[in-house]
């Protein structure tokens, strides 16, 4: 279960940007001029568990800073966050991949980087090699992979992982058809284990599709908040 | 983590995991036939307390250079996934530790073949030391790690700073042709005590100064607590800096 309350979140934009002890040393009685840019105001929510929620916005409106203050990376300026249960974020596959490492090797830097036990890891190889379909090229390098291959492969470690909240940034568009589909499969399985998810993505299929509720975010504000239909049919109304 | 640094760090270099020991050595060899002329004829044991030297300055130099990368070079992790920001830099103490430990291999196959005794009590002293030495890269390491995301130069200067304290410690010279009055200002720096304590406990099987060990030991402990303070403080909002 997640609960949201009144979060708000703000970044400073400089006008000039000042990192280096020489660049401090010569504007010192200058004041550093910065704009304010306010990524999320008062965005509040609940998610219940086993609920899946969809994220939609057009770019910039703060989906992404909103992942990212769940999984403890910002912290919000003001507001409170109340998370029960293991969370994993997914705002980007295949985290800490190394391009100069075999696959074997990032699957378990990969799997450990998410929270998982080395052991854990070890129990799961045989299962993640063999949903990303590359037992021959399992000691190769991962930069003679195709990019395809990477994603596959880390989307097959996500997947993986246990955990009783996850959080997906544009993760669901991976793969040829034949994978998808294994794709499609391995998200009905945490559906019927009563996963929580938060879905961000621009493809209002897959939101209908998999979401309970859908937030519609629009600079910072939550616009609307209901239904996956209603909200699309209204977002599409602005949008398109 | 550690092991993933290890292994790509020199995977990538003909001669691998060889460098480690290298350099340092070739460092030492270099060195060793500029300075024996200079300073052997006085000290017999010139060679030993020089490897030593070198070997535990270099320790603190790249655990510190390695501690201020250390947030700098994981960002794309940092940014993503959410985990103890300090394991980044234990991370980087144990890699550095790693050469140190690959190092004193070599010293100690140089010292058997030396005909120094083995003395029991030198071995926990210069145990102690070590980690001395561990404790203070690893409190300047929580400092730098963070300052460098804000003051890009900083490598820069730490750079200077590490050639400074390479020739502020005695590594290369040795104490003996400092005037006495300025030891108390030489000693002021825990580097010089640690390297020249641990010369004298494992080289020449003496007493180590046990006061200024007990400074040491406080400035360290205060420095990496006050370190791990500033980081755990900081650390929170480090992630907008990138």
């Amino acid at each position: 279960m997640i609960r949201v309350e009144n979060v708000s979140k703000t970044f400073k934009i400089p006008h000039e940007k000042r990192e280096t002890f020489r660049e401090h040393l010569f504007s010192f009685f200058r004041p550093l001029e910065y704009e304010k840019f306010q990524a999320l105001k008062n965005v509040s929510f609940e998610i219940k568990k086993g609920e899946w929620l969809g994220i939609i916005g057009p770019n910039g409106s703060g989906k992404s800073t909103l992942l990212k203050i769940l999984a403890g990376i910002y912290l919000p300026d003001s507001g409170k966050i109340e998370i029960n249960g293991k969370l994993v974020p997914f705002l980007e596959l295949g985290v800490g991949f190394n391009m100069e490492l075999s696959a074997r090797d990032n699957i378990f830097l990969n799997g450990i980087i998410l929270g998982m036990t080395k052991k854990e890891v070890e129990e799961k190889f045989d299962q993640i090699v063999q949903f990303a379909e590359i037992e021959r090229f399992l000691d190769t390098k991962l930069k003679n992979f195709s990019s395809g291959m990477q994603v596959r492969l880390a989307f097959s470690i996500a997947i993986q992982v246990e955990s009783d909240i996850y959080l997906l940034d544009e993760v669901l568009a991976v793969g040829d058809a034949a994978f998808q589909k294994k794709c499609q499969e391995e998200f009905r399985e945490m559906n019927k284990e009563g996963k929580t998810v938060l879905l961000v993505s621009h493809d209002m299929e897959a939101i209908k599709k998999w979401c309970n509720r859908t937030v519609w975010l629009e600079q910072g504000e939550i616009k609307s908040i209901g239904s996956p239909h209603e909200t699309i049919i209204k977002y599409g109304k602005v949008y398109e | 983590m550690v092991a993933t640094d290890f292994k790509l760090r020199y995977q990538n270099s003909v001669l691998g995991i060889i460098w480690v020991i290298l350099k340092p050595f070739l460092l030492f060899l270099i060195l060793y036939l500029v300075f024996s002329f200079l300073f052997g004829q006085k000290d017999p044991n010139y060679k030993l307390n020089l490897l030593l030297g070198i070997i535990l300055i270099n320790y603190f130099q790249e655990g510190t250079t390695l501690g201020l990368y250390s947030l700098f070079s994981r960002a794309n992790v940092l940014l993503k996934v959410n985990f103890p920001r300090e394991i980044a830099l234990y991370s980087s103490l144990a890699q550095a530790s790693i050469s140190l430990f690959f190092n004193l291999l070599v010293f100690a196959i140089f010292w058997l073949f030396s005909p120094t005794p083995l003395h029991l009590f030198s071995l926990p002293f210069f145990l102690l030391y070590l980690v001395l030495l561990a404790l203070i890269i690893q409190g300047l390491g929580f400092f730098l790690s963070i300052l460098y995301i804000k003051f890009r130069d900083l490598s820069s200067i730490w750079e200077v700073v590490n050639s400074l304290v390479f020739f502020a410690t005695p590594v290369i010279y040795p104490l003996s042709i400092i005037p006495e009055k300025y030891h108390n200002l030489v000693f002021l720096n825990p580097l010089a005590v640690i390297i020249h304590n641990s010369r004298e406990v494992l080289i020449k099987g003496a007493m180590p100064d046990l006061l200024r060990t007990g400074i040491t030991l406080l400035l360290a402990l205060l420095l990496f607590s006050l370190g791990l303070l500033f980081f755990r403080k900081k650390v929170k909002k480090i992630a907008e800096e990138f």
